[in-house]
């Protein structure tokens, strides 16, 4: 698995200003960066516009269109039963789409499985740098492959037992199983899709728990970002994820030194790197370069 | 003759075997309607296994799919169900 890292953190914190100031840092030091925004809101192009062309110098940029992904994944799916269930043609199944796209769980599946569309094909770059949807949304996608784990395997489980079932009394007794019903796993079209799902699952728990995967948390010295912070940390230590660095963005915005006291005490296990806050509107490429260089270091292995 | 007792001994074999498997072929419907109310876990009001997964097996269902209605319209009816089980 390549050098990963994942910039965490409330809306506004500057998670896409740090991400893009890392991509320009690894890029002059002459890596091949791919720098990509899961974020269904996002801004990497507007914030960076008149600095970032697309590809620029070693860095590939790219804002991934969601909605494109659970449009797809619904159309595919559509498609396929209108291949099985014949009787549906009939029907008119596209008004069923809008539907489908605001169901519970829809988005973050299919962020997550862009991720792992984009992630393997920039397997090539030195650093993949992702940019992330705000907590509350970039938990769920967190939480969703150990979720989806424990009952695909579950439904695997149970699957082989259907399919051992139906071919002992296939068997005994042939003209109690229909025979179109499949009796043995390679035949089986729903243990072959629950395989595919499997690997999805595996390729992202793997990502997430990879020792070259490198989280970054960003936050800003007010305390709605440092509460928020704080429940992003408590999320991830109930999925066994680790946080590589805390990054205190914007620092001096605000002057609060009770805050700061008790911000260094609930993350005094993970390394804490501080950046200023910049009067400017518009950062340029050096400055952006330069804020990096305050804390690059501390996740970059080479 | 011979045809005849062979006949006849060939409907008690295929008796036999359906008697034999006929308590497997209740469990194995008891577990594929279990395996499509799980899959479509919602509809039960309860959101998980994450309905994406139900949703990617939902094309390959269509058996079990309709195995769970025939099972739902029948749930009134357990007792009568459990005593043909039971051979009652």
């Amino acid at each position: 698995m390549k050098n990963i890292l994942f910039f965490l953190g409330k809306g506004g914190v500057g998670k896409t200003t740090s991400s893009v100031s890392l991509a320009y840092y690894l890029a002059r030091k002459g890596f091949s960066v791919y720098l990509v925004s899961i974020d269904p809101a996002h801004n990497i192009f507007d914030i960076l516009g008149a600095n970032l062309s697309k590809n620029d110098e070693a860095i590939i940029a790219e804002e991934v269109d969601i909605d494109a992904y659970v449009e797809n994944f619904i159309k595919e799916t559509t498609n396929k039963m209108k291949q099985t269930y014949k009787y549906l043609q009939i029907i008119n199944l596209d008004k069923m789409i809008e539907i489908m796209k605001y169901s519970p769980g829809m988005e973050e599946y299919a962020i997550m499985y862009a991720l792992k569309e984009k992630v393997e094909a920039n397997l090539d770059k030195d650093y993949i740098i992702v940019d992330t949807p705000p907590t509350g949304l970039m938990l769920k996608i967190f939480a969703l492959p150990f979720n989806s784990k424990l009952w695909i395997n579950k439904l695997i489980k149970w699957r082989k037992k259907i399919l051992n079932a139906r071919a002992s009394i296939a068997n005994i007794n042939p003209s109690a199983i229909r025979e179109d019903l499949p009796l043995n796993e390679n035949e089986d079209d729903v243990l072959k899709e629950l395989g595919i799902q499997s690997k999805i699952i595996d390729f992202m728990t793997n990502l997430f728990k990879n020792k070259t995967t490198k989280i970054i948390l960003v936050l800003n010295q007010d305390l709605l970002s440092i509460k928020e912070s704080v429940r992003i940390k408590k999320g991830l230590d109930s999925l066994g994820i680790s946080l590589n660095l805390i990054l205190l963005n914007k620092k001096g915005l605000v002057n609060t030194t009770d805050i700061n006291i008790s911000f260094k005490n609930l993350f005094k296990d993970i390394p804490i790197k501080e950046v200023p806050f910049l009067k400017s509107n518009f950062l340029d490429k050096n400055t952006l370069i330069s804020l990096a260089e305050l804390w690059a270091d501390a996740v970059i292995c080479n | 003759m011979f045809k005849q007792i062979k006949k006849f001994i060939n409907s008690f074999i295929e008796g036999f075997k359906q008697q034999s498997t006929s308590a497997i072929e209740l469990e194995l419907h008891e577990m594929e309607n279990a395996f499509a109310l799980i899959c479509f876990a919602s509809l039960m009001g309860m959101p998980s296994p994450p309905s994406y997964v139900g949703m990617a097996l939902l094309p390959y269902l269509e058996y079990e799919i309709q195995l769970m209605i025939f099972k739902s319209s029948r749930l009134d009816d357990k007792l009568a169900e459990f005593f043909a089980l039971g051979d009652i």
